[in-house]
C-alpha cells in the first residue's frame, strides 16, 4: 500500500498546468512604494457625458470592483478628488515628440495617479482610442505619479459605453498606471480590448498586481525578528512556529508525566 | 494605448475534476467506521503525507466573456504533516506543502503555492475538527524578455517578468477530517486569505486524501 502511495504521489507530481502571462508597461519593472495610491480626477471634462463627480465615482468602483480585490497584492488604490489642472493636460501630448514616449514634462504627475480628459489627437489618432496612460514622474524604479488621459474628442466612443464597461475602461487604465502592460489573455482585464461584461479581474491581472506589489504578512512591527519577504519566502518564520509549538506540547507533557509519577 | 471597441469571446474553461472526486470519496465514506474502528494514525504521533486538490481563491476572478467567475481548477497539493498526540484526543500538527507548478503555455510564466501552517487536530467520535494558521506562499517567476503584444493601434513590446518574487500571506485553515481505515483519511478545509480584511479577503478550499506511516521517528 505504500508503494501504491508513492506511486500516486510520483505520477501527479510530473504534470504541469497552463497558467497565463502578464507583462510590465515600460521597459523595466517599475513600481510605486508605497502601499495605497490615490486615483484624483482632473476638473477638465467637457465630451464625455457625464459630471466629474460622476467620473470620480466610476474610479471608486473601478478600483473596489478590480485591483483591490486581489488576495496576494499589497497595493490598495484609493478613490481620490477632483482636483483643478493646468489647460496642457486636456491639450498636450503624454510623449515628447520624436522620442519613443518620453513622457512630456508639462504634463508630469507630482504624485499618486491623475486622470485627465485630453483631446489631442497624437494621443488620440481614432476616436476608438480610449484611453492612454504612462507613469510620467519616474525616480529609479519607482512610480512618483502616473497620468491617465480619457479621450475628450467630440464624437468619442467612451461616451457611449455603459457604466460597467466605463469602470472596466478605467480600471484597464489604472493597471497600466501602476506598471502593467497588456496580457495576451482575452479573460484578463489587462487584455488590449474591452469586454461587455467585464465584472472582475482574470487570474492573470492577479498575478501580475501580485508579481509587482507582493503582499508580506505579517507587516514587521516592533522588536528584532525580520518578516521581510517578496523575493524569497521566510520558512524559518514557519519553521520557527510549527516547531515552537512542538516544543512546548513536549514539554507540557513531561511536566504531566512526571506530576503523576510524584 | 487602448482599443476596447471589439467585443472578445470567451476562450478557456477551468477544470474541475479532482476536487469534486476527492469530495465525493469523503461525503461517500462511512461514519459508523470511524466511530468504532480504530481511527487513523491512532498513536502519540503520526508522520502522514496528504494528496489533494486546491481551488484557489473560488469566485474571485473571472473566466470568461459572460461574467463568470471561477470555481474550482486542477491544481493538485502535496503536504507533510507530524501529527503530536497530548491528549488521546488533541493534536498539534504541523504542516508543509505545495501545490504543483503551472507552467504557461508560451512559458512566460511559472506560478505555484507553497505552504507552512500550525494546526490543531482535535478527534470527535465521527470526524476529525482541523483550525490553524500558517503562511501561504504564492511564487511567480517568468523568463524576461518582451512579447509582442496589440497595443490599440498597432502592436509593442512589453517586458515580461523574470526573477522569481514571493507574496506571502497570514492564513487561517479551518477543515473536517475523516478516518477510513487505520491508515488512511480524508479532508476538506479551506484557507482564509486576509481574514481580517474585507476587502480582499478570499477562500481557497482543498480536499485531500492522507496516508498515515504511523510513530515512525
Amino acid at each position: 500500500m505504500k508503494m501504491l502511495t508513492l506511486f500516486f504521489i510520483i505520477a501527479l507530481s510530473t504534470l504541469s498546468i497552463n497558467a497565463q502571462a502578464f507583462t510590465f508597461n515600460n521597459s523595466a519593472k517599475l513600481v510605486f512604494s508605497q502601499d495605497e495610491v490615490l486615483v484624483n480626477v482632473a476638473a477638465n471634462c467637457t465630451n464625455l457625458g457625464i459630471t466629474n463627480e460622476e467620473l470620480l465615482s466610476l474610479v471608486g468602483s473601478a478600483v473596489d470592483n478590480f485591483w483591490n480585490q486581489s488576495p496576494t497584492s499589497r497595493l490598495k488604490l484609493r478613490k481620490g478628488s477632483v482636483v483643478n489642472v493646468a489647460a496642457a493636460f486636456h491639450t498636450g501630448e503624454i510623449c515628447v515628440s520624436g522620442t519613443n514616449c518620453d513622457p512630456n514634462p508639462i504634463l508630469k504627475v507630482t504624485n499618486d495617479i491623475l486622470i485627465s480628459c485630453n483631446e489631442n489627437t497624437v494621443n488620440f489618432p481614432s476616436t476608438a482610442i480610449l484611453g492612454v496612460t504612462i507613469p510620467n514622474n519616474i525616480s529609479g524604479s519607482t512610480i512618483q505619479g502616473a497620468l491617465v488621459l480619457i479621450n475628450d474628442q467630440a464624437g468619442n466612443q467612451f461616451e457611449d459605453k455603459t457604466k460597467n464597461e466605463k469602470i472596466s475602461i478605467i480600471a484597464h487604465e489604472l493597471g497600466h498606471a501602476f506598471g502593467l502592460g497588456h496580457s495576451k489573455v482575452e479573460d484578463s482585464l489587462m487584455y488590449f480590448m474591452t469586454m461587455s461584461k467585464r465584472v472582475a479581474l482574470g487570474r492573470d491581472d492577479i498575478d501580475g498586481i501580485s508579481y509587482l506589489y507582493p503582499k508580506q504578512q505579517p507587516k514587521a512591527g516592533c522588536g528584532t525578528v525580520d518578516f521581510d519577504g517578496g523575493t524569497g519566502p521566510n520558512w524559518w518564520s514557519g519553521l520557527f512556529l510549527g516547531f515552537s509549538i512542538i516544543g512546548l506540547s513536549e514539554l507540557f507533557r513531561k511536566r504531566k508525566n512526571n506530576t503523576k509519577a510524584i | 494605448m487602448t482599443n476596447m471597441n471589439k467585443i472578445i469571446k470567451p476562450t478557456f474553461k477551468p477544470i474541475k475534476l479532482s476536487a469534486l472526486l476527492l469530495t465525493t470519496l469523503l461525503l461517500s465514506a462511512n461514519l459508523t467506521y470511524a466511530a468504532n474502528k480504530a481511527p487513523a494514525g491512532n498513536r502519540q504521533a503520526d508522520l502522514n503525507v496528504s494528496l489533494g486538490n486546491l481551488c484557489e481563491y473560488i469566485g474571485t476572478y473571472q473566466t470568461d466573456s459572460d461574467g463568470s467567475k471561477n470555481t474550482c481548477s486542477f491544481l493538485p497539493s502535496l503536504a507533510l504533516s507530524y501529527e503530536y498526540y497530548f491528549t488521546p484526543k488533541f493534536a498539534l500538527a504541523p504542516q508543509f506543502g505545495a501545490t504543483l507548478p503551472k507552467k504557461g503555455a508560451d512559458d512566460t510564466i511559472n506560478r505555484m503555492t507553497l505552504f507552512a501552517l500550525a494546526n490543531m487536530k482535535y478527534r470527535t467520535n465521527y470526524v476529525n475538527l482541523i483550525g490553524g494558521l500558517g503562511f501561504y506562499f504564492t511564487r511567480i517567476s517568468g523568463p524576461g524578455g518582451e512579447q509582442e503584444l496589440n497595443n490599440g493601434s498597432g502592436t509593442d513590446s512589453f517586458p515580461l517578468p523574470k526573477e522569481a518574487v514571493y507574496s506571502r500571506n497570514v492564513i487561517v485553515n479551518l477543515g473536517l477530517g475523516l478516518d477510513f481505515t487505520d491508515t488512511f483519511s480524508g479532508e476538506l478545509y479551506t484557507y482564509i486569505f486576509n481574514a481580517t480584511e474585507s476587502e480582499d479577503r478570499a477562500f481557497s478550499i482543498g480536499a485531500a486524501l492522507t496516508y498515515h506511516f504511523g510513530d515512525v521517528l
